[in-house]
């Protein structure tokens, strides 16, 4: 059966939001391709290398549930494909790009790379690299937060390809037991790596019909839709704040890019990719602020500038930073 | 390595042992002495610390199987739930992913949880969490996330429990920078090191024994740590060194007193923490003793022997007058026959020959 | 505004990739993410995208060409600029680049042939079963307190203990396995002062350093890499084997008047050292405990005799092989030798000319030398060495007469041979030589 799609009335949202805090929730969005696109950009120059999982296509569903909590207060962690939480998170674009340069002033001093971007402040407990590696790790935070009484949610993302895993049964039922204030936000990209999700998973819904075995609430919406996804994120974190019991939601969302940057997308048609493009999240948020009188084209080429700007200077600035000193290979092993 | 904080350790043999019509042999108080010491069993030493670290750090929590309601699967953990509440004392499901991720996370945002494994055999579930994520986190967050984690609970072989009961692990994860070891064989060495444990910022492996939570010590009943990285002399001796961690010490102690009838005189080293390890403490017996023989658990491709030789050649090639011995489990699953078992094990009948062996005696 | 696009990278192990078709042409405008051509990856065959926008104006790489990663690919403009200094910069650019990965992939320029070739290993370098110090022998320690006499077990404290005292380890018995000398063992040989050294005081005192004069009239030459390999091999020959030296005097006027015949022949040059070798083989198939290499656990005896030859170089020597001598003649074990020396001298011997001999002749009758014994080519068992022909009165038939005469000396290694075989070997060789036709045969 499929699921049940979060229905919402995209005017009123939108104008539940407000101009401002759409044309910045929009922003966000651009921010976090644009920052993709140039690292796309550098790894084919060969200044970043190793893994990179690219966020392109599944930037409304990050950037519609960051808006309703607080870094920092709120707990946040993801998989490898971390760069959009991470800049959500609200860490300095020039420090991401620095790590994925492999400079010392990256993000986590040029030890973690691409896929492990990390936030004490801002309580961005990072970007993993074992697939479902990260859902305990989530959930103990909601189990702090919850044991310090801080008030604060934990929301946990993960990919449509870690609920096989047994962390995530694990994780869910101890999130369950313990009544912990945990958010486990599934991105279905479609796609775990090469396989599609169908074809790894015995159910089509995988939050409705997984929930049900951990007495959890369930909800899944249109990931491709940032009014979707952020009238969905309003609703589960307040009813999570107040009764600290955990949800499980699927966002169904779409990656435009590989897998990582050497997939060469051998699994799906030309036409699945170009289907999605046409619903592209950014360009949907611009065209509604458009049609609202929010945004002119003039105005959002503007803003893309700026951005762009933004991501030249981020990338200038890794080139120029220092590689790690040798002194510090060891550094940090142990705290 | 020994400065001068480190308090000397009492001897290994109590003046009596605790009468259990009589006195507690659980729980977290020992028998008071008079004197300034306390008599207790290695269990309790060990719910000792936990108690008085959690009286001193809010943050503390435990979690695991049977901790709370059951008071611990080998009673270690008995009345902490009555003494903190089921908020700090947590029964989890048979999760050991779960909870080892779960203790990983809460480590990341504020809190020094406390993880037992009903054994370690059972910690081969939380594998991943632990390499990947508690060895790991501190450096690949650049510094940002050290895991104040003590993950604990009793390793090496049961009596009589098998294959899949039976791993010793302090070789798998001493392996793995990051990570720390610990792998006491005494009550007052295990309580020092514990707190010690509980009041650092790394993910500690802290290996207890099954067949050693009843041995008892007199220990002070004044506070006091032990640092990770000194070893301590179980025994003094000038023939041969044996380098030896928990069981495998009361073994290898065991040895060297067969050894002495027939003159030779065994020093025993008991590195207390297997990483890090105490290098020069061995490397200063050996300095004078010239032959050296290691005592583990662990499996011998790999072992701490392996790690110990090697580190001998490197930093005492010119003091060893024979090649170093290593006494370990033997290289199969733990068999369930007793004569099986007994051969697999690194007991003393196989010290006493791999000692013989270094000295150039007759076997 | 100009774009460069460079080839990228499509995946994390791709240097270079071949353009299979470009999807645009000059003119053409295109948008940010539009594919722009199809590169073959060393994975697979891959769109690439275009990351910016513009009006393509000139494609730098040809369809099915080879290009390294960050060549400059395709040049866009967004306002119709001028691009001819661009493209100049590009495809200089492009050149560097092909022509840098061309060079990393090339070993280094070779060094002229003369000084590149390794030094040919003087003596037979890597003999026929490899010899057992050889193959034990330590590379240089960095630090060695205390190294004992090769052959002897001992441990590292023992050994220690040992050079402190300065004591003859071979006088020490081990009790340890094998005859190790253990710890124990030093102390006993302490105590009972059993193992002092006999003459020590010239072993003890120190070498006297060289004072060399300034003005540069003395001189410290070291080692070339042939002299340190000589040296090294020597030393370990003279240590290791217990050598004994036999000689034996050939009345040779019947050789000499064979040689002045044999010359005497169109287009025939035969020395006396090519007779030497011939005999040597025909006497080596008579005694074959001679024809061999020892390893210090075993002798191995050879069918074939392939005689190594000393050759002196101008600092040193090396050894080639006449292979088979006993089944050659004269005439081609002499025309073998020539070719061999001259190889040798310009330092264009093979390994496998020099390598695997089973017996050595070294003849310095060319500088007149009256006798002399040669130190054995390891692993062989034996070395002839063979001095000048003199004048000098013999007895022949009761009667003191002018003769020529020429004196032979076998050194050989008693853990494989014994006195009488090598004195067996020589009074064949001799009846060869005093009767030198049968070497025609």
């Amino acid at each position: 059966m499929p699921a049940q799609l979060y229905e919402v009335d995209p005017i009123a949202v939108r104008d539940e939001i407000g101009k401002e805090r759409l044309i910045e929730l929009w922003r966000r969005m651009l921010t976090i391709r644009r920052f993709e696109e140039r690292a796309e950009l550098a790894y084919r120059a060969k200044k970043v290398a190793g893994f990179l999982h690219l966020y392109i296509g599944q930037e409304a569903v990050a950037t519609g549930w960051y808006d309703h909590i607080t870094p920092g207060v709120d707990a946040t962690v993801t998989s490898y494909r971390c760069h959009a939480h991470a800049i959500l998170s609200g860490v300095d674009v020039k420090e991401l790009m620095a790590e994925l340069y492999g400079k010392a002033t990256g993000n986590a001093k040029g030890k973690g790379g691409s896929m492990h971007f990390f936030s004490r402040e801002k309580l961005f407990l990072g970007g993993h690299g074992i697939v479902g590696g990260q859902i305990p790790v989530g959930t103990g935070a909601a189990f702090s937060l919850k044991y310090r009484k801080t008030g604060g949610v934990s929301l946990t993302f993960l990919g449509d390809g870690a609920t096989p895993q047994g962390t995530f049964h694990e994780s869910l039922n101890m999130a369950s037991l313990w009544s912990l204030p945990a958010i486990y936000i599934i991105e279905n990209n479609q796609y775990g790596m090469g396989t599609a999700c169908h074809r790894a998973n015995a159910v089509d819904s995988l939050a409705e019909a997984k929930a049900v075995g951990y007495n959890m609430k369930a909800y899944t919406f249109d990931g491709l839709d940032l009014f979707a996804s952020w009238k969905c994120a309003q609703e589960v974190v307040a009813e999570v704040r107040r009764s600290s019991r955990p949800v499980l939601v699927e966002a169904k969302t779409y990656r435009y890019r590989g897998h990582s940057v050497s997939d060469a997308g051998l699994y799906r048609t030309k036409e699945e990719v170009e289907r999605y493009k046409r619903l592209d999240p950014i360009a949907r948020v611009q065209q509604a602020l458009q049609d609202a009188g929010w945004l002119s084209e003039a105005e959002a080429n503007a803003i893309d500038e700026e951005i762009r700007a933004r991501m030249a200077e981020a990338a200038d600035f890794a080139e120029r930073s220092p590689e790690p000193p040798l002194s510090q290979l060891t550094a940090d092993v142990y705290a | 390595m020994l400065d001068a904080s480190t308090p000397l350790a009492p001897p290994l043999k109590p003046r009596r042992a605790l009468d259990p019509k009589s006195e507690p042999i659980n729980g977290y108080r020992g028998v008071d002495l008079g004197d300034g010491r306390q008599l207790l069993s290695m269990r309790m030493a060990i719910c000792q610390a936990l108690y008085e670290e959690m009286q001193r750090d809010p943050t503390i929590v435990i979690l695991g199987e049977e901790v709370a309601e059951y008071n611990g699967a080998y009673k270690v953990t008995k009345g902490l739930l009555d003494a903190f509440g089921p908020e700090r004392v947590i029964d989890t499901p048979i999760t050991e992913s779960g909870f080892t991720g779960l203790a990983i996370g809460a480590a990341m945002t504020g809190l020094r949880p406390v993880v037992e494994f009903m054994s370690w055999n059972f910690s081969f579930v939380a594998f991943d969490q632990i390499i990947s994520n508690a060895s790991k986190m501190c450096y690949m967050s650049g510094g940002a996330f050290p895991i104040p984690l003590v993950m604990r609970g009793p390793n090496g072989a049961g009596p009589r429990v098998s294959s899949q009961h039976s791993h010793a692990v302090e070789a798998i994860y001493s392996h793995f920078p990051g990570l720390i070891v610990v792998s006491p064989s005494t009550p007052y060495d295990a309580k020092g090191l514990l707190k010690t444990a509980l009041r650092q910022n790394n993910p500690v492996c802290f290996l207890e024994n099954e067949m050693l939570y009843s041995f008892e010590q007199e220990i002070p009943l004044a506070e006091y740590t032990i640092p990770f990285g000194v070893a301590d002399l179980k025994r003094e001796g000038r023939d041969c060194t044996i380098v030896a961690v928990n069981r495998c010490v009361h073994w290898a102690l065991e040895a060297a007193e067969e050894l002495a009838r027939e003159g030779i005189e065994c020093e025993v080293v008991d590195p207390r923490t297997v990483k890090p390890l105490d290098i020069e403490a061995i490397v200063r017996s050996v300095r004078k003793t010239n032959r050296c023989v290691v005592v583990e658990e662990c499996y011998r491709t790999g072992g701490i022997g392996a790690e110990v030789a090697a580190q001998l050649m490197e930093l005492a090639f010119d003091d060893l007058d024979a090649p170093v011995q290593r006494v370990t489990t033997t290289e199969n699953p733990m068999p369930y026959a007793a004569n099986l078992e007994h051969e697999t094990l690194p007991k003393p009948h196989r010290i006493i020959a791999a000692v013989r062996r270094a000295c150039y005696r007759s076997p | 505004m100009i774009h460069e696009l460079t080839f990228p990278a499509l995946s994390p192990t791709m240097s270079e990739g071949t353009l299979v078709a470009w999807r645009v042409k000059p003119g053409d405008s295109v948008k940010a993410g539009q594919v722009l051509a199809e590169i073959q990856t060393d994975k697979a065959i891959v769109e690439w995208e275009s990351p910016e926008s513009g009006t393509v104006r000139e494609l730098l790489i040809a369809p099915n060409q080879v290009a390294k990663v960050n060549s400059v690919a395709a040049i866009l403009t967004t306002q119709g600029e001028d691009i001819a200094e661009a493209v100049a910069r590009a495809r200089a650019a492009n050149e560097r680049l092909a022509s840098a990965a061309a060079a990393a992939q090339q070993p280094p320029a070779a060094p002229p042939p003369a000084a590149s070739a390794p030094p040919p290993a003087p003596l037979a370098a890597a003999p026929k079963p490899a010899p057992n110090f050889a193959a034990s022998a330590p590379p240089a320690a960095p630090s060695a307190p205390a190294k004992p006499a090769r052959g002897v077990r001992i441990t590292p404290v023992a050994a220690r203990l040992a050079a402190a005292h300065d004591l003859d380890l071979t006088r020490i018995r081990g009790t340890g396995p094998d005859g190790r000398i253990v710890r124990v063992d030093v102390e006993r040989a302490l105590a009972d002062g059993s193992a002092r050294r006999a003459a020590a005081p010239a072993a003890s005192a120190p070498p006297k350093l060289a004072v060399l004069r300034p003005d540069g009239a003395d001189q410290r030459v070291p080692f070339t890499p042939m002299r340190a390999v000589i040296a090294q091999r020597l030393a370990q020959s003279k240590q290791l084997i217990p050598h004994f030296a036999v000689e034996q005097i050939v009345d040779a006027a019947a050789l000499v008047a064979l040689r002045e015949q044999l010359n005497r022949l169109e287009g025939l040059r035969v020395t006396i050292n090519d007779l030497i070798v011939r005999a040597a083989a025909l006497a080596l198939r008579a005694h074959p405990r001679l024809n061999a290499t020892c390893d210090g656990q075993s002798v191995t005896r050879y069918d074939s005799a392939d005689i190594a030859v000393a050759v002196a170089l101008p600092d040193g020597l090396i050894t080639p092989i006449v292979f088979k001598a006993h089944a050659k003649s004269v005439r081609q074990i002499g025309e073998e030798i020539r070719q061999l020396v001259k190889k040798a001298q310009e330092g264009r011997l093979q390994p496998a000319e020099f390598q695997g001999g089973t017996f050595t002749v070294s003849n310095l009758g060319a500088s007149g030398v009256a006798s002399f014994s040669a130190i054995i080519n390891p692993p062989q068992v034996a070395i002839l060495a063979v001095a000048a022909i003199r004048d000098e009165p013999v007895v022949r038939q009761g009667q003191v007469v002018p003769g020529k005469t020429l004196r032979l000396t076998v050194s050989a290694d008693h853990r494989a041979v014994d006195g009488a075989d090598v004195a067996a070997f020589l009074q064949t060789l001799r009846e060869l030589l005093e009767n030198p036709a049968t070497l025609l045969a």
